[in-house]
């Protein structure tokens, strides 16, 4: 496996619990360079300033939700080449649809393990 | 008692006061006296029923806006609160697994720094410090994985966080309806969510449509190509 473990990761999840534990797991895997947002509304601009290579995004949070971000993400000339894992506790089969529809890379529901996060996101890159 | 009944009431009655047969003009006239007492027995029984159902309404409805006004507001609170106090352990546990996982990473490290410096001597001491330093190295591992696993056990704020929070945006809607019944202008439609917002965590045999968990998602999604 060949990923550049320099890239910039942007974490957004409501919980700062949550966003702490992935941004653990995310440098048990190798990656230290993260940002965090704790919504799509304040990831938006750290997306649009640039440098970031892979989003992580919940679905469910107050303001502007993930699918909306993954919606504007690919609807944007200079992101919609961006990599976007949705970790999210939204479990319904018609939502998965959604996300898979909207242009997702990954979906993990959670709880979910470290060895899943690990495994989606090398996958992600083994098919970039 | 119908037209009949009452007409021939009235006639004994006549007939019985033309007679001067006194205990029969009793008989009649108390006759025709208890069934205007039964009628309005009757409507008076009806109009007590009434009353006590307006009341009990009444009562129902001050209740309710009580409730609404001192305990619901409360429960949002509260609920906050609790939100806030998961917050609060589940960062305290992080930061003491965040501070642990590198001593283990450490004793791991040592023990391999201290094979690679030192031949160990084939003596019988030499073997124990080598059993000694295998069972260090093996701790540390478990030590290193257990922490891991209390690191994900922490998720559990974000999951019951979001189940707290639907709970208390329903509490904050409730209390908006009553607030309006109450207030007389009808119960107003409580904020509904956004479409795109979220269910948020499924209910277990609850939710319809629900995958059972991550393999179920990779199936779903490699059959759409992702």
């Amino acid at each position: 496996m060949n990923i550049d473990k320099s890239m910039k990761v942007l974490v957004v999840d409501d919980f700062s619990t949550m966003r702490r534990i992935i941004r653990n797991l995310l440098r048990e895997i190798g990656f230290t360079n993260t940002v965090e947002a704790d919504d799509g509304a304040t990831a938006l601009p750290i997306l649009k300033a640039g440098g970031v290579d892979f989003l992580i995004t919940d679905w469910n949070m107050p303001g502007m939700p993930g699918i909306e971000l993954l919606n504007a993400v690919r609807s944007d000339e200079k992101l919609k080449h961006i990599p976007v894992l949705m970790v999210t506790a939204e479990a319904k089969r018609d939502q998965i649809i959604q996300a898979a529809q909207a242009g997702i890379n990954g979906y993990i529901v959670k709880p979910f393990t470290a060895a899943t996060l690990q495994q989606k996101i090398e996958k992600i890159f083994a098919s970039a | 008692m119908d037209r009949d009944e009452r007409l021939s009431w009235a006639r004994r009655l006549v007939r019985a006061i033309e007679a001067g047969d006194e205990q029969a003009e009793h008989d009649a006239a108390n006759a025709i006296a208890r069934r205007q007492s039964l009628h309005l027995h009757e409507q008076l029984q009806r109009i007590a029923g009434e009353l006590r159902e307006t009341l009990c309404n009444f009562e129902a409805v001050t209740e309710l806006a009580r409730i609404a006004h001192r305990e619901l507001p409360d429960t949002h609170v509260r609920l906050n609160q609790v939100i806030s106090l998961t917050e609060e352990a589940a960062h305290s546990t992080l930061s003491a697994v965040e501070a642990s996982m590198p001593l283990a990473d450490g004793i791991a490290e040592a023990v391999e720094r201290f094979r690679a410096e030192h031949a160990l001597p084939r003596s019988a001491r030499g073997k124990a410090l080598g059993a000694l330093l295998d069972g260090v190295a093996a701790s540390a591992v478990e030590l290193r994985r257990r922490l891991s696993d209390v690191m994900m056990a922490q998720s559990f704020q974000d999951i019951t966080g979001q189940i707290i929070r639907r709970v208390a945006g329903l509490v904050a809607d409730l209390e908006a309806v009553i607030a309006k019944t109450h207030a007389g202008r009808g119960g107003g439609a409580a904020h509904r969510r956004a479409s795109n917002a979220g269910e948020g965590p499924a209910l277990p045999g609850q939710d319809a449509d629900v995958v059972a968990g991550q393999e179920d998602v990779d199936e779903l999604l490699s059959e759409l190509g992702v």
